[in-house]
């Protein structure tokens, strides 16, 4: 590796970095936040649930298929109107954010969604025998029990949008994917772009031991 | 306590719960026995408004279960504790965490829950357990930390449902040991579902056979396996006909042996100056109570003497017809 190339390196990777890492925490934080809200309404609503409701369970059901259907690059070209009205830009870390939100919550939605229905339904009896209500079966009890599997499932999302990012970086959202796309793709500069790479999968590996650590402690 | 009056149930075409009329009183231990698919784990959720139904009434304390909703059905159900099979705790909390949660739901103070907790610890005997979580424990004490959740709010009744099904015979015996304990310390009605004939047998004072959704038989414990019928016997295992001789008539007697007494049998020989052979035979303990039930065999020729006797002694018998 030249002289030149560390300086290019420092220059360049660095703060693309940490668009990088500003983009997936914050995707991942506003998808959990999302995805815990619309997976308890699946969960409530289903035919089992609490308070089943068929009508909307479907409707919601549907929107969150359509949208784990669409290929990510797609999709964010396909929210570049939406995300205008939101953001004011289609373009940058910031406006990267809202189809990596919509991507992110729906696939977060499934996996908290499929861990509270994991719980054991003759758990959720015993708590209605002893006269818990609805909402402290939720949050007493299925969210509690299901909670490593719920922090496993993040883990496994935080690697998928730190993914997404990359991709985003194909279309002017910056990020480690913009530069390993334009050094190792347009110019060819294979240390940067192996760089990135080695650095993409450092952060891979960061985030799937903390999860693993986390899900053994919590279990 | 609990007054039930010709329920029924069906899901679409299926009648679950057929006619259903039984009288649970205070301090009752109820069992509700059939196989398995009978109906009477529905039927012991009907009691506490898990399961509704659609005819017929049932009543907690004068009051029409299927009538309360909402926050009403839950004030209902913290005074009927429940246990189940697969024990159903958080497996994520211990059990001190786990007797505590009923307690949190219903908005107790720290002190006040710990004191209970503790309390209850000591009464179902695993004080020693109290920081360990359920995986750490054994069938039987999870059940323990079960019953002492379901007694957490001073519930009036207990309900179980086949809460011995999973546990090994002398677990299942120290289990039932506790109930009984419970019942007769804290005055706690109990509704027992089960499969399994020991239960009845060791904690029971009454008794209903369930059978494809309908009582087949109801009463005091003894007195349902005095008259031992069809399908008492079907689910006590002794379908034995097969067994007995051909030649000559076969009888079964029923009998408790408090109202007998031991040598009936040798002075019904001595009397009657009659021969006959004893073909099957079994003694069991019904809570303090020992029944017997045995078949003799006799020759055809002299039986009208000996039905006069046994009528004259009092005891419960039949002729069994021969199958072949």
């Amino acid at each position: 590796m030249s002289h030149k190339d560390l300086e290019l390196f420092a220059q360049i990777v660095i703060p693309e970095l940490g668009k990088t890492l500003y983009m997936v925490s914050l995707s991942t934080i506003l998808s959990t936040i999302l995805g815990f809200g619309l997976a308890i309404l699946l969960v409530v609503t289903d035919e089992n649930g609490l308070s089943p409701n068929k009508l909307f369970y479907q409707v919601l059901n549907t929107i969150i298929n359509i949208v784990r259907s669409f290929p990510f690059i797609i999709l964010i070209v396909a929210l570049i109107p939406f995300t205008r009205l939101v953001v004011g830009t289609s373009i940058g870390s910031s406006a990267a954010l809202v189809p990596l939100v919509i991507c992110g919550s729906s696939f977060i939605t499934r996996i908290i969604e499929s861990s509270l229905k994991g719980v054991d339904e003759s758990l959720i009896e015993a708590a209605k025998s002893f006269g818990a209500s609805n909402s402290q079966i939720i949050f007493k009890i299925m969210i509690v029990e299901a909670f490593p599997s719920i922090v496993s499932g993040i883990t496994f999302a935080i690697i998928l949008l730190l993914g997404a990012t990359a991709m985003a970086g194909a279309v002017g959202a910056g990020g480690l994917g913009t530069v390993a796309l334009t050094y190792g793709y347009q110019v060819f500069n294979d240390t940067i772009m192996y760089g990135t790479v080695i650095i993409l999968i450092i952060i891979v590996q960061v985030i799937q031991m903390t999860g693993n650590i986390l899900y053994k402690k919590l279990k | 306590m609990v007054k039930i009056d010709r329920l029924s149930k069906s899901y679409g075409e299926l009648e679950v719960l057929n006619d259903i009329s039984l009288e649970i009183q205070q301090g009752d231990i109820y069992g509700l026995i059939g196989h398995s698919g009978a109906g009477k784990s529905t039927l012991l959720r009907c009691i506490n408004g898990l399961e509704s139904y659609s005819n017929g009434t049932l009543k907690v304390e004068n009051l029409e279960v299927k009538n309360f909703q909402g926050k009403r059905i839950r004030e209902l159900r913290k005074n009927i504790g429940m246990i189940f099979q697969d024990f159903s705790l958080m497996e994520r909390k211990t059990a001190y965490e786990n007797i505590a949660l009923p307690l949190e739901c219903w908005g107790y103070e720290s002190n006040e829950i710990d004191n209970r907790v503790k309390e209850l610890l000591t009464l179902v005997g695993i004080e020693e357990k109290s920081n360990v979580k359920p995986r750490h424990l054994s069938g039987g004490q999870k059940q323990r930390v079960a019953i002492a959740r379901a007694l957490a709010l001073n519930p009036k009744m207990l309900l179980c449902d086949e809460a011995t099904s999973a546990l090994d015979p002398r677990t299942m015996k120290s289990i039932l040991a506790l109930l009984r304990e419970i019942n007769e310390k804290l005055d706690i009605t109990i509704v027992v579902v089960t499969h399994q004939m020991p239960v009845i047998k060791q904690v029971c004072n009454k008794v209903a056979v369930i059978d494809e959704g309908k009582i087949v038989v109801k009463g005091k414990v003894e007195k349902v396996f005095l008259n031992q019928p069809d399908v008492l016997r079907r689910l006590l295992g002794e379908e034995d006909n097969n067994q007995l001789p051909n030649a000559g008539i076969n009888i079964r007697i029923t009998y408790s042996k408090e109202e007998i007494g031991n040598g009936f049998l040798s002075k019904l020989a001595r009397e009657l100056d009659l021969d006959f052979s004893i073909v099957w035979g079994k003694l069991e303990k019904y809570r303090e109570n020992t029944l017997g039930s045995i078949v003799i065999n006799i020759v055809q020729d002299n039986e009208k003497d000996l039905f006069n006797y046994l009528d004259k002694i009092n005891v419960n018998w039949e002729v069994m017809k021969n199958e072949s």
